[in-house]
């Protein structure tokens, strides 16, 4: 749990809201939506349920923009599936 | 895992969205490609968060294309979230109305879509289907309008108004007249001019009028048509409805009129509003000599003088008072005499001078004196 997440809210532009600790690893999975692919390349875990984040959501880790497309919630955890935009330029 | 679509619909668009222009405004929507069925239609479905009306005007990369139906938003009901079905439209097309040549992105097609059958039928030879967005512009279209597209005329031998949006225009090749214009694909071309027939610059002393007068020709027959005046600078040379020009303040302006249906249709005059300045005008002997001891000749010069420049007016010099004992008077011309004082008189020479052209005059009294 030693990685820094910065809390976006609900738009990719939007200065940080709140820096949380969490645990990034490699992952390898896909979601759709609609006639779209997303590539889920990214996944975090939190120790602890943070009311900040929700599915509209997007975190900045490590200088890179992620959009949360699933969360799982656990009882004391949660964990978050993340794409990485295309749009970095935009926001980083 | 699949997501609903109108929930993410914000990162959708941020992240695959496009940018376009919905009638002339840049919007950013989500363009996917229609699979539904064989077509040779370049079909998409534009989502997007702002409304669509059939008929609206796409632009998406560099081509236009028609808004030709909206479709049911099928997944939930979330009214923000609106889809249409636009097509690409594969020619522009010039039409004529009366001189006016407007150009419209269209939908050409040779071939309809047969609704029992399922598949796409050819039109006969020389029938095609011309579909454009309803607007002010098009709602002007008649039967047996003409253009000119693909190498050939058309003539509109139908109007199909019922889908609401978008007007269908059935067309049949029709022979090239005498008047279309095949290297710009306009038919029928109509040329109106129009001119002002006053001499430029027009000056119009400040606080007068002018009545401007223009030549208006259709095919190089003088005919009428309502025309609008403008003027460029409206402080200095105001026009009104009918040419009538009204000066204001010291200044040039330029003014124009042009066919009021048509603007490209014009002409331009320059026009100078002046100061309403009054010549000041005298008749000039000089020098102003009274008085001549005996033997003594003076020469003098005559001329009108206009804001106090000489011009060629000439003068009849006549002489009066004494009798011709007591002096000489030498005409040299028109403009130049001189007086000999052969003796004292008491009686005071007059020369008076006679403008030639207006007939208004001078005159000096002269003292002839004595020897000292």
């Amino acid at each position: 749990m030693n990685d820094n997440v910065l809390i976006l809210g609900n738009n990719p532009n939007n200065i940080p809201l709140k820096t949380i600790s969490g645990d990034f690893q490699e992952y390898d999975t896909a979601i759709i939506i609609g006639s779209y692919t997303f590539n889920i390349t990214k996944r975090i875990f939190t120790d602890y349920i943070e009311s900040l984040i929700d599915m509209n959501g997007y975190l900045k880790i490590e200088d890179s923009v992620y959009k949360i497309l699933h969360i799982i919630n656990y009882s004391d955890y949660q964990e978050l599936w993340l794409y990485l935009l295309n749009r970095q330029s935009a926001v980083v | 895992m699949e997501l609903i679509m109108n929930q993410n619909m914000d990162f959708l668009l941020y992240e695959k969205g496009e940018s376009f222009l919905l009638n002339g405004v840049s919007q950013r929507g989500l363009f996917i490609e229609v699979k539904d069925k064989i077509s040779f239609y370049d079909d998409i479905i534009l989502t997007s968060k702002i409304p669509f009306e059939t008929g609206d005007s796409i632009s998406y990369q560099d081509s236009n294309w028609l808004v030709i139906s909206q479709v049911q938003n099928n997944h939930d009901a979330d009214v923000s979230i609106y889809r249409s079905r636009i097509r690409k439209c594969n020619y522009d097309v010039n039409f004529n109305f009366d001189g006016l040549v407007k150009t419209f992105p269209t939908i050409i097609e040779g071939k309809v879509f047969d609704v029992q059958s399922g598949q796409y039928i050819m039109l006969p030879t020389g029938k095609i289907l011309v579909t454009i967005q309803e607007n002010p512009d098009t709602l002007a279209m008649i039967i047996n309008q003409r253009f000119i597209k693909m190498g050939s005329a058309w003539k509109v031998i139908g109007i199909d108004r019922s889908k609401r949006g978008l007007i269908i225009l059935s067309a049949d090749l029709d022979p090239f007249a005498a008047d279309d214009d095949k290297i710009k694909e306009i038919a029928n071309v109509v040329l109106y001019t129009v001119a002002f027939s006053d001499t430029a610059p027009i000056e119009v002393n400040i606080g007068s009028t002018y009545q401007t007068t223009i030549i208006m020709q259709k095919d190089g027959t003088s005919v009428t048509f309502p025309s609008t005046y403008s003027s460029s600078a409206a402080n200095i040379m105001s026009v009104d409805a009918n040419g009538l020009l009204i000066a204001n303040m010291e200044g040039s302006a330029v003014i124009t009129v042009a066919k009021s249906d048509n603007p490209s249709v014009s002409a331009t005059i320059n026009v100078t509003a002046k100061i309403n300045h009054v010549p000041v005008v005298a008749n000039t002997i000089s020098p102003q000599t009274t008085s001549m001891l005996q033997t003594e000749t003076v020469n003098y010069s005559v001329y009108q003088y206009v804001d106090s420049v000489a011009n060629s007016d000439t003068f009849t010099i006549t002489a009066s008072g004494p009798t011709t004992t007591y002096y000489i008077l030498t005409i040299v011309d028109g403009n130049h005499f001189n007086i000999y004082n052969k003796q004292y008189t008491t009686t005071k020479l007059v020369v008076t001078c006679t403008n030639n052209r207006d007939a208004s005059s001078t005159s000096i009294s002269i003292t002839l004196k004595g020897l000292w």
